[in-house]
């Protein structure tokens, strides 16, 4: 497997970078770099890979962390150690036989996924079996445990967060400890675990699974999950420009949306994307799910647009002479709106959720708070007018998904309103991201935030925002799962030093 | 590149030097340990230039030619499942 010594890393974009000691690239490979021959020959060889890296770390003492495609804005994946590649670990298997499964539980919409295999890839694997995701980030190029370990919210009003549709998942600590967890109740059979992850310990609890859910990197190298999807829908949608003026009465209470007078009956989607200083026409999109067709518009063919690097202009104008941000933002409205035009269309997730604010990957900044939905407008009266006192070069979108199970999951509101601030990457969008944490404690709304996304997290306020019950829950379940100190030190990293929760079990326990 | 091939997100960046008008070459990228893919293809290539290479460009009247490169690997094509 391809190793890089003293690698330096930098994630999508680009504002988190370090060098780590061994960069270690996954693949499904027999040690001797031929193929396996053989679906579950393959599935294994990748497993019996990064148990040789594992193995290699531990006798060695040095500290591990998995990365996928990068994505996260934080630095959750520092480690200036061992870093794994996970992301050419791209097996997937829509469908389980009754021989993998327990008695009585049908495996049709079951979907078992390596861990680098990204959202896109999933989504075209279901398609062609007739399946979709019941929900998904404004994005498809995460990986899919990257995903959901970091907590990416949904889209929908009636389902959770994207690790919601997880049932279970293949950790793996060491060369040998690895865990099949899944909720109280059984899912696959004993004969799915000698093929698949053999040596396994099976451990069933809700506890644990909706702890490790969104671990961040910090319970063992997730191997795989087990996905729940569901029968191939499609999404009636129609986004239009509408004065905030208008839709601020709904941004508290999307269940009113049907008085907006839009085709669409039963919302099941709902986002506002506002360019703080072009408030007379916010884009707004409405979703709902209506049975899938065979009549699905083509996908967009490619052309001129922004590169990568007009973020990287716009950060050093904005920086230089934060006065220009309105204007500058103003004269950007014409772009914004030209990615973000008027329609009405039906379409499949996989062709919906695909690009979202995330597709600027120059150099970027971006914050995503999670609050009560019913606090959304109190939050924007603070946000809106802030604008205009620190200038933010960016835009602002909302979105609602329904609570997660979770324990740490941002979207822990009964219907949480995610707000999400895409910036270029410059010193004035930190100063505003500065700004708005201190406004929003100044006026007292209780918010979360997003783990992989920039955040002023600490030992502190992670208890305040997420509860002492869920914090002690989730330190509990990983001192499960990393039993000993040296595997506790192992998984853990500047961060979770910093947000306290690489909290040290009672008993050390022996040494490997 | 082929359509609807993931990257492996492991990007390289080099830079790439000719001389004389291309009569020499940079020779590093030919199936070297930076571009191995195991036995797969690459996934993205972009190429880029900027202002410091343009001007030497034209200060050396272009005897001189950096650039730069990124490349990545292609992931692997999909695995159809056992029948089981």
């Amino acid at each position: 497997m391809p190793v890089y010594t003293n690698y330096k890393w930098s994630n999508l974009h680009e504002n988190i970078n370090f060098t780590v000691a061994q960069f270690c690239e996954i693949w499904n490979r027999n040690p001797d770099g031929t193929s396996p021959t053989g679906f579950i020959a393959k599935w294994n060889s990748g497993l019996n890979n990064i148990k040789s890296v594992l193995r290699t770390a531990l006798h060695t003492g040095k500290k591990v962390r998995a990365v996928g495609c990068g994505w996260s804005l934080s630095d959750i994946q520092q480690s200036t150690d061992f870093l794994i590649n996970t992301n050419a670990l791209n097996m997937i298997q829509p469908g389980l036989s009754t021989r993998n499964l327990e008695a009585g539980i049908e495996g049709t919409q079951y979907c078992l996924a390596q861990c680098g295999a990204s959202v896109k890839e999933i989504n075209t694997q279901l398609f062609q079996s007739n399946l979709a995701l019941s929900t998904s980030g404004a994005s498809d190029g995460q990986s899919i445990v990257g995903a959901i370990s970091t907590g990416t919210h949904g889209s929908a009003f009636t389902f959770g967060a994207t690790c919601d549709f997880v049932e279970a998942m293949h950790i793996i600590v060491s060369d040998t400890l690895q865990y099949w967890i899944e909720g109280d109740n059984r899912i696959v059979s004993d004969a799915f675990i000698l093929d698949y992850a053999p040596g396994a310990t099976r451990i069933n609890n809700n506890t644990v699974l909706s702890a490790a859910l969104v671990s961040f990197g910090s319970f063992g190298i997730i191997y795989a999950v087990l996905i729940k999807a569901e029968p191939i829908y499609a999404l009636k949608q129609c986004q239009k420009y509408i004065p905030w003026m208008t839709i601020q009465n709904y941004v508290s209470d999307p269940t009113q949306l049907t008085n907006l007078n839009l085709p669409i009956a039963n919302p099941y989607h709902f986002s506002v994307l506002v360019n703080p200083y072009k408030l007379d026409s916010t884009v707004v999109c409405v979703m709902e799910k209506v049975p899938y067709t065979s009549q699905m518009p083509p996908t967009s063919n490619s052309t001129f647009g922004p590169s990568n690097d007009v973020l990287h202009v716009i950060g050093k104008v904005s920086s230089v002479i934060p006065t220009t941000i309105p204007t500058i933002m103003k004269w950007l409205d014409k772009l914004i709106k030209k990615q973000y035009k008027e329609y009405e269309i039906i379409s499949i997730p996989g062709y919906t959720f695909k690009d979202g604010t995330s597709i600027a990957k120059g150099k970027a900044l971006s914050v995503e708070i999670g609050i009560d939905a019913s606090q959304a407008l109190m939050a924007a009266n603070i946000i809106l007018p802030l604008c205009g006192v620190t200038p933010f070069p960016g835009i602002i979108t909302f979105r609602y998904v329904k609570k997660s199970i979770a324990l740490l999951a941002f979207t822990k509101y009964p219907m949480t309103c995610a707000i999400e601030f895409p910036a270029p990457f410059s010193k004035q969008t930190n100063r505003f991201y500065a700004a708005l944490f201190n406004a929003l404690d100044a006026a007292g709304i209780e918010y979360t935030l997003h783990w992989g996304q920039c955040n002023n997290l600490n030992s502190v306020n992670v208890r305040s925002k997420y509860g002492d019950v869920a914090v002690d829950a989730w330190i509990a379940s990983r001192q499960t799962i990393l039993p000993t100190h040296q595997f506790q030190h192992m998984y853990s990293n500047d961060f979770m030093h910093r947000v306290g929760l690489d909290t040290l079990s009672a008993v050390a326990g022996p040494i490997v | 590149m082929p359509r609807n091939v993931a990257q492996v997100h492991t990007v390289q960046k080099r830079t790439s030097w000719s001389f004389f008008w291309g009569a020499i070459e940079d020779k590093r990228f030919y199936n070297t340990e930076y571009t191995n893919c195991q036995g797969n293809g690459l996934s993205m290539v972009t190429v880029k230039t900027n202002a410091a290479f343009v001007i030497l460009n034209v200060i050396s009247l272009g005897i001189v030619m950096p650039i730069r490169i990124s490349f990545d690997c292609a992931k692997d094509a999909p695995v159809p499942p056992p029948d089981n």
